[in-house]
């Protein structure tokens, strides 16, 4: 069974008056345990597309099954919110409490986790992003990153099917993002499904497939070698390419031709030296 | 109009258990058309130091001067400063608030005293220099817009009153490369009309490419500051604080570790390009 399979969603938000379609017939599947990243430029739909997924959206019209839950109507909907969890761009808006440990517990009391379960799993959530001991602390003095796996540590609690991490490092500075990708890494590693949302190009690389999104289309999808490579294709959904890329094409354009083209900078410097 | 700090102290919460001492001593002359980068890791005092060069923070000691003048004196008319500085926050579009764009660009200029034949014009020229047509989103919710556009719509209300000082926290953070690149020629463009830009920012890569003098701060104080080359010249230096450089000046350092000629000093993205070129030159096709 996919974790995820979308048929022609369309979603449209009634704005003073005017109608725009940022969904505009979407289909795709998220198989079970797979790295997805969604990139696209603002505005392009993705926020709305990953809202669909966590039911924050009604289907409007297509189809959507979620951890094998019907999405359409709101049968499901606390189901799928359990099932989907997500972790938004900013983490200082998504804190409930002064302390670590009952803002963790905080989702699992609302889903009715008996009282003596809890301290285990707020545990268990801690340990795995990495920050084990923090119990006790203000999330408000924490650092950006540790904030964010905080966020995460708080999904994961509730033993989700899927995790969705809406554009999650975008506020964070440079150590944060790495603190954060790292734990997205091993959480895939993990055997979680994650659908990570990005227009850092560069957090795409180390996916297992790309959806590239654009008018709240789906522009393409493929391995990341394939979709990152094609700087035509990217500049058409608004992006731009990774650095190596864009250094393969304007090599070859001075006579230069490598043997291929390179994602990261440790790629370009090996087909360099090569 | 030159902007000086003169070892000037900054604390929070002073007397209490939160007291943070976020400025130390630090001294920093900016001259009138430089475009600066301000790089450190988080709490090394960014926020802080541009706050304090705003006005907004008090010094618990030291001076912040504007065109020689103490801005802290009680004789100073702040209104003054408000006009020459413009401050652009983190995520700025988090301040809309109007009912149209026309209202909420030009708020300051009303509150400043313009009358409404000035304001208007004025309103139309900073939409039109971030890119945007008066006519077409004067009369539209500014919360109607993408995250891009609700940006530039906040920074024409700060470029809106011509400020000669442009000081920016972070403002391409959650910008989409091509909104980034717009973005950063816009500043490119102010500042060759002869507009100081002070720019806080993690992106290595945009400072290399855009900035000329580049500060890093280290526990409140200056750490480095030199020209992008200079600074970013010491890869060790940048690390001690905090800072990872440019992709391209990353890729400069690991091919001269493998041995290819590669310059001192390589650092933008066309500065790679070429040296790596001229360094396989022999082999060209």
């Amino acid at each position: 069974m996919d974790a995820v399979c979308a048929e022609k969603l369309v979603h449209s938000y009634a704005f003073a008056g005017s109608k725009r379609r940022s969904l505009d017939g979407v289909s795709f599947t998220i198989k079970q345990g797979e790295l997805v990243a969604l990139l696209g430029h603002n505005g392009c739909g993705k926020t709305t597309l990953a809202r669909h997924l966590n039911a924050l959206l009604p289907v409007q019209s297509g189809e959507l099954t979620v951890a094998g839950l019907d999405a359409k109507g709101s049968a499901n909907l606390w189901k799928i919110r359990r099932a989907c969890g997500m972790v938004f761009q900013n983490p200082d808006n998504q804190f409930v409490s002064s302390l670590v440990e009952e803002d963790i517990a905080f989702g699992l009391r609302n889903f009715g986790t008996p009282e003596k379960d809890i301290p285990e799993k707020v545990r268990r959530a801690l340990e795995s992003v990495g920050m084990g001991g923090y119990e006790k602390r203000s999330p408000q003095l924490l650092s950006g990153g540790q904030k964010q796996r905080i966020a995460i540590a708080g999904v994961l609690a509730l033993d989700p099917d899927i995790l969705i991490f809406d554009e999650a490092t975008s506020m964070l500075d440079p150590e944060g993002r790495r603190e954060v990708l790292e734990t997205i890494n091993r959480l895939h590693r993990q055997g979680h499904t994650i659908l990570m949302i990005s227009h850092y190009i560069e957090e795409a690389v180390y996916s297992d497939r790309v959806l590239l999104i654009h008018d709240g289309r789906i522009l393409a999808q493929g391995k990341p070698r394939e979709i990152l490579t094609d700087p035509e294709q990217l500049r058409q959904a608004g992006l731009t390419p990774p650095m190596p890329v864009r250094a393969y094409h304007d090599l070859k354009a001075a006579g230069i031709v490598l043997a291929r083209c390179p994602l990261t900078v440790e790629e370009l410097v090996e087909e360099l030296c090569r | 109009m030159p902007i000086s700090l003169e070892s000037v102290s900054y604390t929070y919460a002073p007397g209490t258990a939160f007291q943070c001492r976020a400025i130390d001593g630090l001294s920093l002359t900016v001259d009138d058309g430089e475009f600066v980068g301000i790089m450190g890791s988080t709490g090394s005092g960014k926020s802080t130091l541009i706050q304090l060069m705003a006005g907004l923070l008090t010094p618990s000691s030291g001076r912040v001067l504007l065109d020689g003048e103490d801005i802290h004196q009680k004789s100073y008319d702040r209104i003054k400063l408000r006009r020459r500085v413009g401050l652009v926050f983190q995520y700025p579009e988090y301040q809309l608030f109007e009912r149209t764009v026309e209202k909420d660009v030009g708020f300051a200029l009303r509150r400043l005293g313009y009358g409404p034949e000035e304001t208007r014009e004025a309103v139309r020229r900073a939409l039109k220099t971030v890119g945007l047509d008066y006519d077409k989103v004067r009369d539209k919710s500014p919360l109607g817009f993408s995250g891009g556009e609700k940006r530039r719509i906040a920074i024409a209300g700060v470029l809106a009153s011509d400020p000669g000082i442009l000081i920016l926290d972070e403002p391409v953070a959650g910008l989409d490369p091509l909104g980034r690149d717009a973005f950063l020629d816009m500043l490119e463009g102010l500042n060759a009309k002869g507009v100081t830009i002070l720019m806080v920012s993690h992106n290595a890569d945009a400072l290399s490419e855009h900035a000329r003098r580049i500060v890093t701060l280290k526990e409140g104080r200056v750490f480095l500051d030199g020209s992008v080359k200079e600074v970013f010249s010491d890869i060790f230096a940048l690390k001690s604080c905090g800072i990872c450089c440019g992709q391209s000046r990353l890729a400069a350092e690991l091919l001269r570790e493998r041995g290819m000629d590669i310059p001192e000093g390589t650092v933008k993205y066309a500065e790679l390009l070429s040296a790596v070129l001229s360094a396989r030159g022999g082999e060209g096709k």
